[in-house]
């Protein structure tokens, strides 16, 4: 695989900012392929003992893609972590389709290996349940939904969240906390 | 739902999550008038949500990477993965067979644990020996083992057919079930007798066929793979990351080496479950405090009360409950000695004689006397810097900082405070001790940056400052170092207290929390020797203005022991200190001015 130089995928933000649109779906291009290959390499267990962060990955892939300079302005990042965040989310929801129709497939009763609390067990479908709230959050109100996605799938706080969506950080609390409020009640089957 | 459905929802809520919880139903009765579902759905969302979207992400993150799936049809040695049978925290088991000999079927464990060393590598080898000649009918053979891409260690055992323990058995009456404990029981004895202990004996790790034979899986795995040369702290984390609590000795929960009398244990808390359906603790969580405080010192409760009907209850209450309880004795020593002794217990209930043990004393129960092992300190301490260790301080996780209060506060009293005394005459843990308090450090830090306006959590917070600063400030003086960051946690407690505020208005709880943290710092200042005789006066002054804060003190009092003015005695500022002494002593309370610290009053001070 060859090796992205960190420059080129602040070069190519750039130059989208600049109209260059097919710059962005190079950098989605190379975000995507960086981020597979940081989720395989847990797969691949080269990293025993670590559990997968999402946005742990997506602040690697950045470090990785665009290196640690001071030469990386905060829209470049913001930028960057949007389009990972995506991607991110993404990936998840792929595996967890995945992983629901092995499941399915298998049809054998699971012995229980140890009696640990039930929420140590990985929930794919409630990530999918996830997807499709944002999906509806995203028909009514892409913001939130993409304050949502930045918050939880990229790891942004607050303030970058505001900078990226372009409104003041009161704004986006709001946002945060009634979107929040709104995919609990939604995930939990209280409403449709 | 339509965008002005939304809007109308969004409006609702943002108007309401202003208000008081009290009004909001009444807001809501007003402004939903006839619409049910509008005022149901806002309710829902104004409910504090138990359910966190952060978790729900990271765990569908983990299931990524623990995909069991992922390995079906690998080959591992001989042998390939035919399909998945089961998962837990240990790692997966697969059912698999041998190349060219389809009719054996094995049971392959892929062990969530990677070799950091060639001596570990080569320990598992010798381990797997040993565990390969253990040969007993009621035990899953280990058959052959190996390493994948020589980093993840498999384990081939015995293809075991039959259901768990409690499962399958629950038809039985209870002398059948203690006839089929008693066979368990000899093979635990045939194994204890090879030197090979189990230290994972539980109700799932306990198979019956369909002819009622029972078979244990797994024995010597826990040793097997718990032992890999790493240090003290090392080793325990493979522990707490292993064991069941609910069913894991007092001794093997401190962290002390696990051995014939630690499985007793276990088997009974087996026996509690098989007999009465219960299990013979109740933990909420599997934070290593609580398991420490039920396992370790809660009172064990008896089965009978734990029977779900009175015909059960009557049965178990006297000699069942004893024969459980009795092996369930919080110290090693007051347990039967070994598998065959419980053994032979039973039979003498199941031929009517009386028992030779005696009902077990609430004494024993509650086992208040904790045998101070040191190693098992120093391996608590090392679980509760993984505890706070693993939490990434982020954005994402203050919004769970509410939720971690009682965690916080768990943290600064029990955690750090208990056990960082009686860590620190150990040789060799100081990096132990350094790195939990910069774990705690980091934490608070990361809460104290996203504590907004929380009064409540600031509070704790400036508490949980001050014992990490009497932390620091204990072992500083050898270390210099220490005593800076010692400095810098009161400052940080004092910075947090002016952030409530803290004055002569505020309650007299408060009032005395926040003088202790000044008189935590100004002690602080004169054990470092402080010589810069102005820095010292500003000091002093403020102590005094503590002692404002410290009605219950009276004023003649601090001219005794106070460390103000033992300091202000030190620096040669004898009469610096009898003109602030007598003026405190002349002024009424009332007259003296109390004075409001901010940050920038403290830096100046």
């Amino acid at each position: 695989m060859e090796e992205q130089h960190p420059a080129s995928v602040t070069m190519l933000l750039q130059d989208w900012r600049r109209g260059n649109s097919s710059a962005l779906e190079e950098v989605a291009r190379i975000v995507d392929r960086e981020l597979r290959r940081l989720a395989a390499s847990y797969l691949r267990r080269e990293r025993p003992g670590h559990t997968l962060q999402p946005t742990a990955l997506v602040n690697e892939a950045f470090l990785r893609l665009m290196g640690q300079g001071d030469h990386i302005d905060w829209e470049s990042r913001s930028q960057f972590i949007g389009i990972a965040a995506r991607h991110m989310r993404q990936i998840l929801v792929d595996h967890a389709r995945r992983h629901n129709a092995g499941k399915r497939g298998a049809g054998e009763t699971m012995i229980p290996i140890d009696d640990a609390p039930a929420s140590a067990h990985p929930r794919s479908a409630d990530l999918m349940a996830l997807d499709e709230a944002l999906q509806k959050l995203a028909a009514v109100d892409p913001r939130k939904a993409q304050a949502m996605e930045l918050k939880y799938f990229g790891g942004l706080e607050m303030a970058e969240i505001a900078k990226v969506l372009n409104v003041s950080i009161k704004t986006v609390e709001k946002d945060v906390r009634m979107a929040g409020a709104w995919l609990r009640v939604a995930l939990s089957g209280q409403s449709q | 739902m339509t965008p002005q459905r939304w809007q109308q929802l969004e409006a609702l809520f943002d108007a309401a999550a202003e208000l008081a919880p009290a009004e909001r139903e009444r807001f809501l009765d007003e402004r939903c008038r006839g619409d049910e579902e509008l005022r149901r759905e806002l309710t829902a969302m104004l409910q504090d949500q138990s359910d966190d979207i952060a978790e729900l992400v990271e765990h569908a993150a983990a299931a990524v990477v623990e995909d069991p799936g992922a390995w079906s049809g690998k080959r591992f040695g001989p042998y390939r993965l035919v399909r998945l049978i089961g998962q837990g925290g240990m790692g997966a088991v697969y059912e698999g067979a041998r190349e060219g000999d389809f009719q054996r079927r094995v049971a392959i464990k892929l062990v969530k644990f990677t070799f950091d060393s060639d001596f570990a590598r080569r320990r598992f080898q010798q381990e797997r020996q040993i565990l390969a000649r253990l040969d007993h009918p009621h035990i899953a053979r280990l058959l052959d083992g190996g390493n994948y891409q020589d980093r993840l260690p498999y384990l081939v055992m015995e293809f075991v057919e039959g259901k768990p323990l409690v499962a399958a058995a629950s038809s039985l009456d209870i002398p059948a079930k203690l006839r089929l404990f008693q066979k368990i029981l000899s093979a635990v004895a045939h194994a204890h007798s090879q030197l090979i202990v189990h230290r994972d004996l539980k109700p799932a790790n306990i198979l019956v066929s369909d002819t009622g034979e029972p078979k244990l899986l797994d024995f010597g795995i826990a040793r097997l793979i718990e032992e890999d040369g790493g240090g003290a702290g090392a080793r325990t984390m493979t522990v707490g990351a292993m064991m069941t609590p609910e069913y894991a000795s007092p001794e093997q929960v401190r962290g002390e080496p696990a051995g014939v009398a630690s499985d007793v244990y276990s088997l009974g808390a087996t026996l509690f479950e098989f007999l009465c359906g219960a299990r013979p603790h109740e933990l909420e969580t599997h934070s290593p405090a609580e398991v420490y405080r039920v396992i370790c010192e809660g009172e064990l409760r008896a089965p009978s009360t734990c029977a779900a009907d009175r015909q059960l209850q009557r049965e178990l209450r006297g000699d069942l409950d004893t024969l459980v309880l009795h092996a369930m004795a919080k110290e090693p020593a007051a347990r039967y000695v070994s598998a065959e002794a419980f053994s032979a217990e039973i039979q003498r209930y199941l031929d009517g004689r009386p028992l030779t043990v005696r009902p077990i004393s609430s004494v024993k129960r509650t086992w208040k006397f904790v045998k101070r092992n040191r190693w098992a300190v120093a391996a608590i301490v090392a679980l509760a810097a993984s505890l706070i260790g693993g939490i990434t301080v982020s954005t994402i996780e203050a919004r769970r900082a509410e939720r971690r209060f009682a965690q916080v506060r768990e943290l600064a009293n029990t955690f750090l405070f208990q056990f960082y005394d009686q860590v620190k005459p150990l040789p060799g843990s100081t990096a132990v001790r350094a790195s939990i308090v910069e774990t705690a450090q980091k934490y608070l830090d990361g809460l104290a940056n996203d504590a907004g306006n929380d009064k409540g959590l600031i509070l704790e917070l400036a508490q949980a400052y001050q014992r990490l600063g009497d932390v620091q400030n204990r072992s500083g003086a050898a270390n210099l170092g220490e005593v800076e960051e010692a400095r810098r946690s009161y400052h940080r407690a004092l910075d947090l207290y002016a952030r409530l505020p803290v004055n002569r208005e505020s309650p007299p709880d408060l009032r005395r929390k926040y003088a202790a943290a000044l008189y935590s710092l100004v002690s602080l200042e004169y054990n470092a020797n402080h010589q810069d005789v102005a820095d010292c006066e500003r000091l002093v002054s403020a102590a005094w203005r503590m002692s404002v804060y410290r009605k219950d003190i009276p004023p003649r009092r601090w001219l005794g022991w106070s460390p103000p003015c033992a300091l202000l005695s030190h620096c040669g500022r004898r009469g610096t200190m009898i003109q602030l002494c007598s003026t405190r002593l002349t002024s009424p309370s009332s007259t003296w001015r109390t004075p409001e610290f901010s940050q920038g009053t403290w830096t100046a001070l």
